[in-house]
């Protein structure tokens, strides 16, 4: 596994959220997971972020229940969340394809 | 029973302020506390999830799974403090501050009002002193022709022993410095008013004689026995006769002379042709052919509902025979 590239971690969480609300350990274990064990989110920097999101309102939190009925604090996206969301997308795309071309790689 | 606690109150109102912008106070101890357990409840929840997956996809037995979730969540008190800073962190600073800027301004502006009051009673202090030096002035003015037209209208005066009418008499208290100081005149009904005390006697009195009555009434003004050494400032070149009571006829001037509530009152009218004065806060006031008395009286009855009842009143009667006609205008001096 290996750690996020720098500047991804608001993009994934972004992108984890928008399918719904989720606790902080189920963010970190659906990125590694659809990363197919490539990507590991790094505790000591996600709970940070994900307040830190959420003071800058792209997120809102409420406690709730898991089903297996367990406290815990799930997060939302909000508007300015996926507004910020497009935004960090359409800038990853580009960084893509810049390393693609300077690689000399084909379009995906 | 109440349905609702004060705290409530006060939290909701805090809340519904805070929410406005306006933090009314610095975030309390309580609240920090609160935010720090939600942190550790959060992370607390991820490292036992942890630990639940690691006992369910590799088998360990419960507290080496937990022991082995701590160690790949890393420093949790690291990760503790980066949360709540970011939680709250800044929001506490810019409370604190804006409760720092809003009790600045606060004190700015009590401030301000508190020198507005001093500067406003100054003002009222002054005005007050020059109404009380109006008045001493006219006193004098008034003594000193009284003087004059008594050596000039009577036979001249022979008998020093007593006093009389047109004396001017220093008062000195020695035991209570200043308490009773005061320079007093004989008026044309022989009695001269002192402080504290009013009216009193004293035109055929000796200045010893004097001296014992004023001590014995200022007995009750003094936590020590008063000493009262009286003087004989200016003497009147004649003894007039003595008019009791004395009776106020248009012309004549009307000091007013408050106790109590000093310099609350103290006024100079002179009665008008129509035997009226006019005096703030009661207007117009038919005075003439009343004794002094009379009218100490009548002025406290009208002025009373407007001051506390500590307010008195004194009346000095300067009559128009013996003021000083006014000098006529001097012949202005200059080049043409």
């Amino acid at each position: 596994m290996q750690p996020l590239p720098p500047g991804t971690l608001d993009l994934l969480v972004l992108e984890t959220l928008r399918a719904g609300p989720s606790h902080g350990y189920a963010i970190a274990t659906r990125i590694r997971d659809k990363s197919e064990d490539v990507l590991r989110v790094e505790e000591g920097t996600l709970y940070p972020a994900l307040h830190r999101m959420e003071r800058a309102s792209w997120l809102s939190s409420e406690w709730g229940r898991t089903p297996s009925g367990r406290r815990a604090r799930f997060y939302s996206i909000t508007r300015a969340g996926r507004a910020r969301l497009r935004d960090e997308r359409s800038a990853w795309l580009e960084r893509i394809d810049a390393m693609r071309r300077v690689l000399g790689l084909r379009p995906a | 029973m109440s349905r609702y606690r004060s705290s409530d109150v006060r939290g909701g109102a805090r809340r519904w302020l805070a929410e406005r912008g306006w933090h009314v106070a610095p975030p309390m101890a309580r609240d920090l506390d609160a935010v720090r357990a939600e942190i550790d409840e959060e992370l607390r929840f991820h490292i036992d999830e942890v630990a639940r997956a690691l006992q369910r996809d590799e088998g360990l037995p419960p507290h080496e799974a937990f022991a082995e979730a701590l160690v790949r969540f890393g420093d949790l008190e690291q990760v503790r403090r980066a949360c709540v800073r970011q939680r709250i962190g800044e929001t506490v600073m810019i409370q604190r501050l804006h409760f720092l800027l809003t009790l600045a301004l606060g004190l700015i502006a009590l401030g301000s009002v508190a020198t507005l009051v001093v500067q406003h009673r100054r003002a009222d202090a002054a005005a007050d002193a020059m109404h009380t030096l109006g008045a001493e002035l006219a006193e004098l003015r008034s003594a000193f022709a009284l003087e004059q037209r008594v050596a000039a209208t009577t036979p001249e005066r022979r008998d020093f022993g007593t006093l009389a009418v047109g004396d001017q008499i220093r008062v000195r208290s020695g035991n209570a410095p200043h308490q009773f100081d005061d320079r007093v005149h004989v008026a044309r009904d022989g009695k001269a008013l002192f402080r504290h005390l009013g009216w009193v006697d004293a035109a055929g009195r000796t200045l010893a004689s004097l001296e014992l009555a004023l001590e014995e009434a200022y007995e009750p003004f003094s936590v020590t026995a008063p000493a009262i050494t009286l003087f004989l400032e200016r003497a009147a070149l004649a003894r007039a006769e003595i008019e009791d009571p004395l009776i106020i006829a248009v012309g004549d001037e009307i000091s007013l002379r408050s106790t109590g509530q000093p310099g609350a009152l103290d006024q100079l009218a002179r009665v008008a042709e129509d035997g009226t004065i006019w005096l703030p806060v009661i207007g117009r006031v038919r005075v003439v052919g009343m004794s002094r008395d009379e009218l100490e009286r009548l002025l406290s009855e009208r002025y009373r509902p407007f001051y506390t009842d500590r307010l008195g009143l004194n009346v000095i009667c300067h009559p128009a025979k013996d003021l000083v006609p006014p000098r006529p205008a001097a012949p202005r001096s200059g080049r043409r």
